[in-house]
């Protein structure tokens, strides 16, 4: 970059400024007293191309705004790198705006506007932002003493800053990275520790559960248990209510009860009894009392006393069954094995009867016929006989004649013969023909008659046979009807009724059991005793269910403080699952933040050794372009260091801290810049920016450099400035622009201009074009300032 | 110009390379080496840590002649 011009209004002491058509290659000298504005024109220039001065921070820019003045204006122009002409002017106010604007001089439109953008294109068009500026460019007056070269410049020029940021920005990211490892590990260690501290037993939680499993169970047994005592004391109070009822209800209805009552009463009871012992036995109760006991003794005695009468009727019942068979009421084949029923004893009485009567009415109807056969012979032998005159009976013998004796002739002579010869007046036929025929006829009808009359009285007999049976019957039903009927009566009216029946009915025995087991149901006076023995024993029955009751009350008690006690065990075990729960959940926290930091450690890890790696090869990159940038420095010190030095220092190096150490010829050895005098140090750093500036340089397209130095000669003495003033456009002849800044110069003719600034006058008019080169004599008067004695 | 002092010839200029460049130039070298005197050399790790250089640098497809690692970049 060569400066072609700069103006500036209102800039630090200026109100105007104006340096122009200065030529690429020449060495400019500014000079003046102390306050007269030499720097403020090196200032002005560093404020109009990166819009800050040296002496100023950067936030304090706005002061370098002339003073009672509101706004200031820089322009500069300048050849860039490539070669082309550029202008950059500023604004600035007093209170702080800012403006800017580079532009290539030609071109059509601004190349950036605004300060960033402007600092980004200045960059590239000429090589240098504003630290690099001032570390190779501009050498300010004050940074002469302990004057070092900021690294970030140097690693610039060699290359190495971008890979050094980046190895810088790996070893900070290695270094969190260790630091978080090292949280992560102090982490993990802890969490660890917390872990272990916890001591998990894997098997705890299992055994609790079981131990609870276990005290659960045993609760649902108390349950079971209590439900059971309950339903068997609820059981045993049916039963109990059941065997109150019983006895209570032997007294109903006193002796008016039937056997089948008394039975049903004493079963009913048993039945109480039974089941208040089958409640017992079911709940496997073992007692020391037996309630039942007694009144199943008075049961089974008191119903053993229906068992006589039970015979009596059970008697009766056959009797009643026969007679049922016999009634034909019911089919009882096996009781009349051998017997014939009334239906078949009346059938067999019917069947005679009719056959009696039946020939009974043959006998009398062939009696009836002979006798009208006699009639018929024996009425018209009368009226032969008896009135031979009447007219019809001659008209009888007439017709006799006529008709039956030519038949009857024949078989009537030979008994005519008989009769005749035997009886005397026996008179002749036909005549006896009549009475022979009646004789017969009317003999049979006798003996008819006679049969018929025998008939007769076995019809009689057989009716009789009949009417008897139907008397049987009668008999046979009204007992079967009381028989039938006896069940449904009370116990003494049955006792009754058998009496009534007579001998049907075993009297011996009622009576006997009547009088003996049976009075109990008989007499109201031995049946209230009953019962009331009956009603002792119930109560000592209650008595033994209310002792099983207060047993029970015992059970339940000690069922209630197991359970007590089981639910505060249960209760302690829930509480002891519920801490073991949260140990083992902070278990699984402390082992879930182990598996993330051992994955996030072992990720670190990976990074880190990638990183470090990167690290590494970004290192050895950086050690080996500074090796190289160190051989051109070296190179380059190695040129120009004895033209400024008067051969005394052949070679300057910058050391990894990039110090800068020079070899002494005269120690034969590199040494440390603070081993060396003042105005030494300061031939050297000016060598090592002519140097540096050279390196800037290292485009072969790349156009010349101007080197802005502020006082750099203020510990040189007369001679090390003249070889100074000598050696520095020697060194690199692209290096052709240089600002000397100084109070005066021994010899202004080495400048081809020299700019005197005064403190009087606010204003600097230069056109270097129109100007000759002004060479003045140096005064003698202020030539002390750069005689000075070199410090030691 | 009064002060220019005799012609002297230049000496060639010293030119910073590329960052990507010189390291890519410098880790290819030193790989190989490690390569050849490492018996635990682990090229993935080696590859990882030129590819984050890389990425860091802003560069792509730095791989495509890149064999000094052998391993799986990413």
């Amino acid at each position: 970059m060569i400066i072609q011009s700069l103006k500036a209004e209102n800039v630090l002491k200026y109100a105007n400024l104006s340096i122009t058509d200065l030529p690429a290659a020449c060495m400019i000298g500014v000079r003046g007293s102390n306050e007269s504005g030499k720097s403020a024109i090196m200032e002005t220039l560093c404020l109009a191309l990166f819009g800050r001065t040296h002496a100023l921070p950067p936030e304090q820019t706005a002061k370098a705004v002339r003073w009672g003045t509101v706004e200031a204006s820089t322009e500069v122009r300048f050849t860039g790198l490539d070669g082309r002409e550029y202008v950059l002017g500023r604004y600035f106010s007093s209170d702080g705006r800012r403006r800017a604007r580079l532009e290539r001089i030609g071109g059509k439109r601004a190349l950036a506007k605004g300060e960033n953008r402007v600092a980004g294109v200045l960059k590239k068009v000429t090589g240098f932002d504003y630290a690099h500026y001032t570390d190779v460019v501009y050498l300010a007056q004050h940074e002469w003493a302990g004057e070092r070269v900021h690294g970030a410049t140097v690693k610039a020029l060699a290359g190495v800053d971008v890979l050094e940021r980046e190895a810088d920005g790996f070893g900070a990211e290695i270094a969190r990275a260790e630091a978080g490892m090292a949280d992560a590990k102090a982490e993990r260690a802890e969490n660890r520790a917390n872990l272990e501290a916890l001591e998990i037993d894997p098997e705890a939680l299992g055994d609790l559960q079981s131990a609870l499993d276990e005290t659960d169970n045993g609760l649902t047994a108390l349950d079971r248990e209590e439900a059971q005592w309950n339903a068997f004391a609820a059981a045993l109070d049916r039963a109990a209510a059941q065997t109150d009822q019983a006895v209570n209800g032997l007294s109903e209805g006193g002796i008016q009860t039937s056997l089948s009552g008394w039975r049903d009463k004493v079963s009913t009871l048993e039945e109480a009894l039974n089941q208040t012992d089958s409640v017992c036995h079911n709940a496997e109760v073992e007692m020391d009392y037996h309630p039942t006991t007694a009144l199943k003794e008075w049961a089974a005695k008191f119903g053993k006393r229906l068992e006589g009468f039970s015979a009596i009727l059970e008697e009766m019942g056959g009797k009643t069954q026969w007679l049922a068979a016999w009634l034909g009421e019911g089919e009882a084949p096996r009781v009349l094995e051998g017997e014939t029923t009334l239906a078949q004893e009346r059938e067999a009485i019917q069947g005679r009867l009719k056959k009696a009567k039946r020939k009974k009415r043959f006998a009398s109807w062939v009696g009836r016929l002979f006798l009208l056969l006699g009639a018929a012979g024996g009425v018209p032998w009368a009226l032969v006989r008896f009135a031979p005159d009447l007219p019809q009976t001659g008209q009888a013998l007439d017709w006799l004649k006529a008709n039956a004796y030519p038949h009857l002739a024949p078989h009537a002579e030979p008994v005519q013969a008989l009769l005749t010869a035997n009886v005397p007046q026996w008179p002749d036929l036909p005549e006896p023909l009549l009475l022979i025929w009646a004789a017969p006829m009317l003999l049979l009808w006798l003996l008819f008659a006679f049969r018929s009359m025998r008939k007769g009285g076995g019809v009689r007999k057989a009716m009789h046979k009949v009417h008897a049976l139907d008397g049987k019957e009668g008999e046979a039903r009204k007992r079967f009807q009381t028989l039938t009927g006896i069940s449904g009566q009370t116990l003494p009216v049955q006792v009754k009724t058998l009496v009534g029946l007579g001998e049907e009915a075993p009297q011996g025995l009622i009576t006997s059991w009547g009088q003996g087991k049976g009075r109990v149901f008989l007499d109201p006076g031995a049946l209230s005793d009953a019962l009331k023995e009956a009603g002792e024993l119930l109560a000592g029955y209650q008595g033994d269910i209310r002792r099983v009751h207060e047993d029970l009350d015992g059970l339940r008690e000690e069922i209630g403080e197991r359970r007590g006690a089981s639910e505060e065990s249960r209760e302690e075990l829930l509480e002891e699952i519920r801490e073991e729960e949260a140990r083992r959940e902070e278990a699984r926290g402390y082992e879930a933040v182990l598996e993330k930091l051992d994955g996030e450690l072992v990720a670190k890890e990976a990074a880190v050794a990638a990183q470090r790696v990167a690290q590494e090869l970004l290192m050895g990159t950086c050690r080996g372009l500074s090796v190289r940038f160190n051989q051109e420095i070296r190179r380059l010190l190695t040129d120009a260091a004895p033209r400024f030095t008067e051969g005394r220092y052949s070679r300057l190096r910058i050391g990894d801290n990039l110090d800068v150490e020079a070899f002494s010829t005269e120690k034969n050895d590199f040494v440390n810049l603070d081993e060396v005098s003042r105005g030494t140090q300061h031939q050297l750093m000016l060598a090592l920016r002519v140097a540096l500036a050279q390196t800037q340089l290292a485009g072969e397209e790349t156009a010349g450099q101007f080197l802005a130095l502020d006082e750099p000669f203020a510990f040189f003495d007369r001679n090390r400035v003249a070889a100074a003033l000598a050696a520095l456009p020697e060194i690199n002849p692209r290096i052709s622009q240089f600002w000397i800044v100084g109070q005066s110069f021994n010899q202004p003719e080495n400048f081809d201009f020299v700019i005197d600034c005064s403190s009087e006058s606010d204003r600097i008019e230069i056109d270097a074009g129109k100007r000759a080169p002004k060479v003045e004599t140096f005064p003698e008067a202020m030539a002390t300032p750069l005689g000075g004695e070199e410090p030691g | 110009m009064a002060s220019q002092g005799k012609e002297t010839a230049p000496p060639p200029p010293y030119q910073p390379p590329e960052p990507a460049e010189a390291f890519k130039l410098y880790a290819e070298e030193e790989i190989s080496r490690i390569r050849e005197t490492d018996p635990d050399f682990d090229p993935a790790l080696y590859d990882r840590a030129v590819a984050l250089v890389m990425e860091r640098l802003g560069v792509e497809d730095w791989d495509e002649d890149w064999d000094a690692g052998q391993g799986e970049a990413s």
